[in-house]
């Protein structure tokens, strides 16, 4: 949306397409504060920073897609996408990709153990919770101590579920320490450094893990396994760009963030097509990520001329 | 109490290759099978080879269906519409103790008839496997060994043999079995059912079933197996499959290109526990290891799903088939110890079972109204763009993505619930369509398959089932559970 | 002597709060929000709540994010979760509307997050 609205100072006209039926991505989610003191200057919730976007959004003339998938980007600039109406094609002069990005499941750390219901990642859990409105599990244990995990472990006990720790492979806390007090220490949920789960228990559904120091290797320390009784595992162990669009396209990805190679325009090497924000790399302040992005839709504008 | 000629107890791809056989027959026939959905245990955890049948040994039972059944799936897959691939595959070696245990398979597989079999080495292997470790010197190239959708071919099998007349019961444990003058009486998890004969394809529970049936035979030990799925824009694009010369702890290990496009690479093979289909570190590192011997770029590859399988071996029996009428029990016939070449003999099977009933006095009489052929719909994500836009003016639930990973639609997944044999559960959606199997995990998806599920099934999300009973998603409603 | 992090702004200075019999010393903050949020932290620590209310859209009943307009004390939360989970929003609102007005009897209202046009 950010990026929408800046080239919309500069060029005629401007569509955004996005899969969901509303505009805001995960912000919809995102029912905490934290998000616009840079931006709006005040303290907002996820929710209430998309909602001020969305004005804007439709204070300018921005075309908007929903429920429209894009399919592929081609180098052309030609996007070609998908919905109800059947599948649309769409010529534009340049570009901003804003997918943001997805969530590390359990395969990518090979968690080993029953793969039975009742392992989800965060994002998936503050779905249900806070939009879907399901119970998704009684006992939790929260794998990360990220911002998403610490965020997690807050609304599962405020919502009345129960939140047998969090654990943290590392020596030190991943998330802001803002989140350390206000999602742990104020819950007296317990954190648990270089410990991790080794192990997941259960028939149908989980009925527990093995929870097990690490050494400075993060190797696990035989000797210091520990069963803890839950029936969910929540994974908060990492973000990884939304790149399929970007390398269909050709774009060249950079090998340490996984996002695209851009330059100082956030140009990827495809000429006219542009990114920013979580697709580019991981952020951790959604402020941070609309600064970004009104610099690539500026660019893109320019790169436009005025189209 | 519902009546049967033949009962088939087991689900998987061996009982439903055999109810799909039987289907061309008049009698009625059933299918039991204990868990949500057909191919749920065996089949489930296998990787999807078809073997060419130059592995077993010959005089075994394995060796006279191996290359039959292998040489079945062109013309079956065609069919029944599921998805197979003649990719050929390697078996390889380093060293001049390899090259002997090359030159050994190649016996054994002009022994057991398996056709076009060649020893080659150098550039040639290259040529057919570009991706291959350079430092392989030998190899045995099987231009007819293939890869396909286990799951979907169980599916076709089921839907095909459903269509022609088998009933088929999900949820349905067996849980007596009964000796009647006419055959036997069955006391399952639902309802009563009495049959004339009984086929034991119970996989991992044969050994139960059989001593239900007081036909204590034989003795089943459970091989469990490690499977790795790797994300698909890898660098790494095999063509064939590369297995290398086996020692006992590399036997059965396959590095190769599933047939959705996925680098694959499965299975190990250690005794576990019934049921213990859990992912073991051990197994995943072993496979890693094993992996770049073959293909050195796999370590750069990223792992998007690391499952597991267990298979029945039937103790004591030369580590071959278990295909016999009973010995202490008329009426009763045992398909049991289908552990691998299982899916590549699987065609086979069903054949030499059917001939087991005749020769054993089964009346089977052909059916004029057998239909050999099942249609299915092309994955949204392999059709044309003019393709799509048919689909979607026909429906418009097709134009909705659910999946984004795999790129599959509500119209795919209200299809695979409304099917032939239709999908009741999140991993029957799965299995059947994709939906979750991508580098997401279902972590985008899966609320709006269980919404859809729940809406087509017409039951609450919450007693939607991730696989069997118990394996409930969500538990309840956060707010206002009494207002819903 | 407590040392905490203050958590009004992304600066978070570390302070530290001696308390001498009811009188407290507090040192390392740059500015009079972090002053005011370290003497509520040994005296009455409160946080802005976020949570949830039911919402009927039609037939179809969803969820709407709300939050405390104003930091509502910590030890408070079980009262006000209460409070919150019987609440059932069936008229359109828009972001900042009032739900419940000085909650629990608090300064702090109960304000929506979001629009929501449709009912």
């Amino acid at each position: 949306m950010a990026a929408a609205c800046k080239a919309a100072e500069k060029v005629r006209k401007v569509l955004i397409i996005e899969r969901n039926d509303s505009l805001g991505g995960v912000l919809n989610q995102c029912i905490h504060t934290g998000f616009g003191l840079h931006c709006f200057g005040e303290n907002l919730t996820g929710p209430e920073f998309a909602d001020l976007q969305q004005d804007q959004v439709n204070n300018l003339d921005i075309d908007v897609f929903l429920n429209t998938f894009v399919i592929k980007v081609l180098p052309t600039r030609e996007i070609v996408a998908v919905n109800s109406d059947g599948v649309i094609s769409v010529s534009a002069t340049s570009i901003v990709l804003a997918m943001g990005c997805r969530e590390r499941t359990r395969e990518s750390i090979v968690l080993p153990g029953a793969r039975v219901a009742g392992v989800f990642t965060a994002g998936t859990v503050q779905r249900y919770i806070n939009i879907e409105n399901f119970v998704p599990g009684n006992k939790f244990v929260i794998l990360g101590s990220g911002d998403i995990g610490l965020i997690m472990a807050r609304r599962l006990t405020l919502e009345g579920m129960e939140v047998k720790g969090v654990y943290e492979i590392m020596p030190e806390p991943n998330g802001l320490r803002r989140n350390i007090k206000n999602c742990l220490e104020d819950f007296h949920i317990p954190l648990c450094l270089s410990t991790t789960i080794t192990k997941i228990i259960g028939k149908d559904r989980v009925q527990a893990v093995v929870v097990s120091k690490v050494d400075k290797n993060l190797n696990p320390v035989s000797g210091t396994e520990k069963i803890i009784e839950c029936d969910t595992v929540l994974l908060a162990v990492g973000l990884i760009p939304e790149n399929e669009l970007t390398s269909g396209a050709g774009a060249a990805l950079n090998q340490a963030t996984n996002g695209p190679l851009v330059d100082d325009t956030y140009q990827t090497t495809i000429p006219g097509i542009f990114a920013c924000g979580n697709v580019l790399h991981v952020h951790d302040l959604a402020d941070n990520v609309v600064v970004e992005a009104e610099k690539a839709g500026e660019q893109a504008a320019e790169y436009a001329g005025g189209n | 109490m519902k009546d049967f000629d033949i009962g088939i107890i087991g689900g998987g791809i061996i009982g439903c290759g055999i109810a799909r056989e039987l289907s061309r027959y008049s009698e009625k026939t059933a299918v039991f099978e204990k868990f949500a959905d057909i191919g749920a245990g065996t089949t489930k955890g296998n990787g999807g080879f078809i073997h060419a049948g130059y592995d077993p040994f010959p005089g075994t039972l394995k060796a006279k269906l191996n290359s039959k059944g292998c040489l079945m799936y062109p013309d079956l897959a065609r069919e029944l519409n599921f998805p197979y691939k003649k990719t050929g595959c390697m078996v390889v070696g380093f060293h001049e103790d390899d090259l002997h245990s090359i030159e050994e398979l190649y016996k054994r597989g002009q022994e057991n008839g398996v056709p076009d079999l060649e020893i080659i080495s150098g550039d040639r292997i290259f040529e057919l496997e570009p991706e291959a470790n350079r430092e392989i010197r030998y190899a045995l190239y099987s231009p007819n060994s293939a890869v396909t959708d286990p799951y979907k071919t169980t599916i076709a099998f089921a839907e095909n043999a459903v269509t022609n007349g088998v009933r088929l019961f999900r949820n349905c444990e067996v849980r007596e079995i009964r000796k009647l003058d006419d055959g036997f009486l069955l006391k399952t998890s639902r309802i009563d059912f009495q049959v004339k004969y009984v086929i034991n394809a119970a996989g991992i529970y044969a050994d139960d079933i059989s001593q239900m049936a007081g036909a204590e035979e034989f003795h089943i030990i459970c091989k469990h197996g490690d499977l790795i799925i790797f994300d698909k824009s890898s660098e790494v694009n095999m063509s064939m499959s590369l297995f290398p010369t086996s020692t006992s702890a590399t036997k059965g290990i396959a590095l190769g290109t599933k047939i959705a496009g996925n680098p694959s690479l499965g299975s190990t093979s250690i005794i576990r526990e019934k049921g213990d289909i859990d992912t073991y570190k051990e197994g995943v590192d072993q496979l890693l290891a094993g992996a770049s011997r073959l293909v050195t770029n796999i370590k750069n590859c990223k792992i998007v799903r690391a499952f597991a399988g267990t298979r029945a071996v039937v103790e004591n029996n030369n580590n071959d088939f278990y295909i016999k009428p009973s010995r202490r029990v008329p009426g009763l016939f045992h398909v049991a110890g289908i552990q691998s070449p299982g899916v590549a003999c699987a065609p086979a099977i069903a054949e030499y079972v059917v001939e087991m009933l005749l020769e054993n006095g089964v009346r089977l009489t052909t059916t004029d109204y057998f239909t050999a052929v099942r249609t299915d719909e092309k994955p949204f994500a392999e059709m044309s763009d003019e393709e799509r836009n048919e689909i979607i003016a026909r429906n418009p639930a097709y134009g909705k993505i659910v999946c984004r990973c795999e790129m599959v639609t509500e119209g795919e997944i209200m299809d695979a619930i409304h099917s032939v044999v239709g999908a009741t559960t999140v991993g029957g959606v799965k299995r059947r369509t994709r939906a979750g199997m991508g580098r997401c995990q279902s972590g985008f998806c899966q609320h709006r398959v269980i919404e859809i599920l729940a809406r087509e099934l017409q039951i609450d999300p919450c007693e939607v089932y991730y696989e069997n009973e118990g394996s409930n998603l969500l538990f309840g409603r956060l707010k206002g559970a009494d207002i819903q | 002597m407590i040392h905490i992090y203050c958590t009004e702004c992304p600066n978070e200075c570390y302070l530290s709060i001696t308390d001498h019999a009811g009188r407290l010393d507090i040192a390392g903050y740059k500015c009079q929000n972090g002053l005011k949020f370290a003497q509520e932290e040994v005296t009455c620590p409160k946080r802005i709540l976020t949570s949830t209310v039911l919402y009927k859209d039609g037939d179809a009943v969803k969820l709407l994010p709300v939050r405390t307009d104003k930091a509502v004390p910590l030890s408070r939360y079980e009262e006000l979760m209460g409070i919150i989970n019987k609440i059932c929003v069936d008229y359109k609102i828009v972001r900042g509307a009032i739900i419940v007005e000085k909650i629990a009897g608090l300064e702090a209202n109960l304000i929506s997050s979001t629009t929501a046009l449709k009912v």
